[in-house]
């Protein structure tokens, strides 16, 4: 009886020290100490699974570490994806005259942990350029938006509700890789509103106003981060 | 069943929390991770801004105001050319006066020999050969009162040649030591993690501060400038474009949180969204004409060339942000170091270019009454062998013959413009050569180690700013003692 008993607390002991020693909980991360010797410090303390003591990491050495599946474009590839979704050529004077000014600018490799606001106002430069040229070509414009009437104005009600809605899916549509319809109604939500700041001390009875309204539109879908992510 | 699929794969990804568990948040994760990062700068980095548990919007904004560190601007001369002997002078353990018996190999003939008359130049503090191409390089677009206030050190450390995987460049600590940027943290002349050529330790590498690439002035015009969006408006054009920009980062940061963690974890996902964010205040902060060097009239006397010396464009545009202050630390590449040609002219004529980079940086800060460091290493050396090159460029002295990284040294200025930098001692020289004209490589810890000379380096530049105690923080291990002990002065010479 006593053989049984003693079998049972090994193996009970063994069973509760298999299972401290093999968990993978995460222990409570070390809240930071101001007044600690490291207090003006650069690095942090990150206890790691198992371990009791604390290891110290630098802010570079975690950003490092982190494993990243989803990439930005680099250079090449937003030129070429902005012409193709737009339908205007990457060899069009006016859009190598840019590319050849913020190529240097652009994100040069896929690695999204580097993307800075630089590369952004220079994928937005790029896109600005991209819209110019589909705004101003009747040709291609209206294989983005074949309803709508760019002979319209402000006076004219160009930009109705429901035209907003219609300018800003069908940018969507062009440009965003398989957009859900929740995105489409989010977006035309959020965008709508700048029609007015746009429009905003702009001649109503021109028509380049309204493409350049378009254009304004246009840039702001083309430079998201659904067209530039990987 | 996608509700059920979703479940499994959250429950997979889930860790098992001890009981008490705070991670219930992003925000909760962030602060318990990551509150340490809160440096002790005056403008904490990206990551530690998204860290500090403000309202997002704070967290992204670009800085108002900056630190008065000094300024740091690091001359990458790739290809391995020379520094020690035939520029900056190096001799064994008593420092840069206690001449090597020969230094042939470094370059110098015998009537060369700096125990000859009139053979040193001590006018910027560190000693130079009198003949050095890059002290008269220095000296054609210098004046002296801007050369009066220059000091310096050499390290003599080994180096590979001919490639870019000497981890040498110490920007990213120098950064992290709490010089900070308005617009942007580290510029460089090219797109690699350094900025230039060789590496930068690679422990120190920090993806949120990565160099953002200045080629000339167009590149520093664009980080601000969005010339083809402003003409699609007749009125309120500035603030339509912002307007325009504030609506693509609302756009993208939808775009951001529908995008699971396991693919962008939550502390990239917020430096992507800081990328956006940043964009329309970088826009409102500045101007272009403000980051043109091209409209700076003190740039242009200096950098008289601009329009047709690519070199001079690359150079100003760098040495404007930085100096100015857009930028924490500039790096420069320069090419063309790998100049074992078989004669003497063409390693001339570079080190004196070199040196003109040099000068010029030193001149624009004189005239924009601001402090300067200026950093300059090269990957390996070279060595010369005994034949004279008597051409007008080749000045008579020995041909460069063939790669040597045991002839490598790197040397750091530093131009103050309240007077001389101080030093602990007279003794400029960290590590020394031995007789046969080669590092020696037991001399330091430094001498045989690029990146304890990174560290040696950024813990130089701290110094300058009283900084000692707080380099562990930087750099981390220190593998030179503490600071004010004998060891730690053989590493440190700067002072405040």
């Amino acid at each position: 009886m006593n053989k049984i008993k003693i079998y049972k607390i090994v193996v009970l002991l063994l069973l509760g020290l298999m299972m401290f020693a093999f968990n993978n909980c995460i222990q409570k991360a070390p809240s930071y100490n101001s007044t600690s010797s490291r207090s003006p410090s650069s690095s942090i303390s990150i206890p790691t699974p198992g371990e009791t003591e604390v290891v110290s990491k630098t802010e570079a050495e975690i950003l490092q570490a982190i494993q990243v599946s989803t990439g930005i474009k680099n250079f090449e590839q937003i030129l070429h994806t902005m012409s193709e979704v737009t339908g205007v050529s990457s060899q069009n004077a006016g859009i190598k005259s840019i590319y050849a000014q913020v190529q240097t600018s652009l994100p040069n490799e896929n690695d999204v942990k580097v993307f800075m606001a630089s590369h952004q106002v220079a994928v937005t430069k790029l896109a600005a350029e991209y819209c110019q040229v589909l705004v101003e070509t009747a040709a291609l414009r209206v294989i983005i938006w074949p309803n709508f009437n760019f002979g319209l104005t402000i006076a004219g009600n160009a930009f109705s509700a429901a035209n907003r809605e219609y300018l800003i899916e069908s940018a969507i549509d062009a440009f965003w890789i398989v957009p859900t319809d929740e995105e489409k109604m989010q977006t035309v939500e959020q965008v709508s509103p700048l029609f007015d700041e746009l429009m905003a001390a702009e001649a109503t009875g021109s028509t380049t106003v309204t493409r350049g309204i378009v254009k304004g539109v246009c840039t702001v879908i083309l430079s998201s981060a659904q067209v530039t992510l990987l | 069943m996608k509700n059920e699929k979703d479940k499994k794969e959250q429950s997979v990804l889930t860790p098992m929390y001890h009981e008490g568990h705070t991670l219930k948040t992003r925000r909760d994760f962030l602060s318990q991770g990551f509150l340490g990062l809160s440096a002790f700068t005056l403008a904490p980095t990206a990551l530690s801004m998204l860290t500090s548990g403000k309202a997002y919007g704070a967290e992204c904004a670009i800085q108002a105001s900056v630190s008065g560190m000094i300024p740091v601007i690091i001359l990458d001369l790739s290809g391995g050319g020379n520094i020690p002997g035939s520029n900056v002078m190096v001799g064994g353990a008593g420092g840069q006066l206690d001449f090597l018996a020969d230094y042939s190999t470094l370059g110098l003939p015998p009537e060369m020999h700096p125990s000859r008359p009139g053979m040193l130049d001590t006018e910027l503090g560190l000693v130079f050969h009198s003949d050095s191409g890059m002290l008269r390089g220095i000296k054609s677009v210098t004046n002296a009162s801007t050369r009066s206030n220059v000091d310096g050190l050499v390290w003599n450390t080994v180096s590979s040649d001919d490639t870019n995987n000497n981890e040498i460049n110490p920007a990213y600590w120098i950064h992290k030591a709490g010089i900070r940027g308005r617009l942007n943290q580290i510029v460089g002349s090219e797109g690699s993690d350094s900025g230039g050529n060789s590496r930068a330790p690679s422990v120190s590498v920090n993806p949120s501060i990565a160099p953002v690439r200045i080629s000339g002035p167009q590149d520093a015009v664009n980080l601000v400038s969005l010339e083809r969006l402003g003409t699609f408006f007749a009125q309120n054009k500035s603030s339509k474009v912002e307007r325009i920009l504030r609506s693509i980062a609302g756009l993208s940061q939808s775009k951001l949180e529908s995008i699971s963690r396991r693919s962008l974890p939550e502390e990239i996902k917020e430096l992507v969204k800081c990328g956006f964010q940043q964009a329309p205040d970088q826009i409102r902060a500045f101007s272009p004409a403000a980051l043109d060097p091209r409209l700076d009239p003190l740039v242009t006397p200096i950098f008289a060339d601009m329009a047709n010396n690519s070199d001079q464009r690359r150079v100003a545009s760098i040495a404007k942000l930085v100096l100015d202050r857009y930028s924490a630390v500039g790096v420069i590449e320069k090419g063309g170091f790998d100049y074992h040609t078989g004669n003497r002219s063409e390693g001339e004529r570079r080190d004196f270019e070199a040196g003109q980079v040099i000068g010029r940086i030193m001149q624009l800060a004189a005239a924009k009454q601001t402090d300067v460091m200026i950093y300059v290493f090269t990957d390996g050396g070279v060595a010369a062998t005994k034949t004279l090159d008597n051409t007008v460029e080749g000045r008579g002295k020995y041909i460069w013959t063939g790669d040597s990284g045991q002839r490598s040294s790197s040397f750091m200025l530093v131009y103050k413009a309240s007077g001389k930098p101080a030093l602990v001692n007279a003794n400029r020289q960290i590590g020394y050569f031995k007789a046969n004209g080669s590092v020696e490589t037991s001399a330091l810890i430094t001498s045989n180690s690029v990146v304890n000379l990174a560290k040696s380096v950024t813990s130089n530049y701290m110094a300058l700013h009283g900084l000692d105690e707080k380099v562990s923080d930087v750099i981390g291990e220190v593998p030179f003692g503490t600071p004010d002990t004998v060891e730690w002065k053989k590493y440190v010479r700067f002072t405040k």
